[in-house]
């Protein structure tokens, strides 16, 4: 296995994190947004 | 419930972090691809997951034609965003598996390019609940989602029906397919963590849904008053 090899497992492991966090991201990021048209219609 | 939810997310960490370590350290390494053959531990469970979420917008969506129930239609939004998100990852770790191994970084053959039009067939679902207008989108929303689902099997069963230069079936691929128990133990705890992170982030999104209609609702209600009292 060489080095070059490696930087394709690592380049995958880190997209399939990259996807993740993203997603995770906008759920927080639509929370907030929705949190925040809660307060201002009371 | 936000006990359950804060059980959910410590089971999740640990199972992502277990399944990483039998990944990356536990699983051996395959004799001919080598340690890039260890994108297929999360390739896999990804793919598993997206089909198993675009089932259950493919349920979903009958359960809101037939009742016309809010909640089925807020699963199925959900789980066809969530199912995207994994689908979108088996589009990226394929190419980035088959560039060392194959030389390319794609061809157009069945599987893959059945593949790349699920994600297409759900990125349209989700533009069309995004960007429509008017009280049919949810009716359109379901059409879309249960013939949509159609390409699921076809996916599944391509690298059965036409000759393909995806590898083959590792269940029910014929004589020299298969893996070794240590990679199936590595699958597993990885398909593992992948359902329960889905079922998180569908559960997030679901409830976001439910909200987002009643946040409209209120919306709606807010400017009605707001007229009467002019």
């Amino acid at each position: 296995m060489n080095a070059s090899s490696n930087a394709y497992l690592y380049a995958a492991y880190i997209v399939v994190w990259v996807v993740h966090v993203l997603y995770a991201f906008t759920l927080l990021s639509r929370a907030k947004r929705m949190k925040r048209e809660q307060r201002e219609l009371r | 419930m936000k006990i359950l939810f804060n059980v959910l997310v410590a089971l999740t960490v640990v199972l992502l972090g277990y399944g990483f370590c039998q990944a990356i350290f536990i699983a051996p390494t395959e004799a001919t691809m080598g340690d890039v053959q260890r994108i297929f531990y999360y390739h896999l469970p990804s793919a598993w997951v997206a089909f198993l979420l675009f089932f259950v917008n493919f349920l979903a969506s009958i359960g809101y034609l037939v009742r016309r129930n809010l909640g089925a239609d807020a699963l199925a939004l959900a789980s066809a965003e969530v199912g995207v998100s994994f689908c979108t990852i088996v589009l990226l770790t394929g190419p980035i598996w088959a560039r060392p191994i194959w030389g390319i970084w794609w061809t157009w053959d069945a599987r893959l390019t059945s593949t790349l039009v699920l994600w297409l067939i759900y990125v349209s679902y989700l533009v069309l609940r995004r960007y429509a207008t008017g009280g049919q989108v949810p009716v359109l929303a379901a059409a879309l989602g249960i013939f949509g689902f159609v390409d699921v099997p076809i996916v599944y069963m391509a690298i059965r029906w036409f000759r393909t230069q995806h590898p083959q079936p590792v269940i029910g691929g014929g004589q020299g397919s298969g893996l070794d128990h240590r990679m199936w133990v590595a699958v597993l705890w990885n398909l593992a963590a992948f359902a329960m992170l889905a079922l998180l982030f569908v559960w997030v999104r679901y409830r976001q849904a439910l909200a987002e209609v009643a946040l409209e609702e209120a919306h709606a209600q807010a400017s009605l008053e707001a007229e009467e009292t002019r």
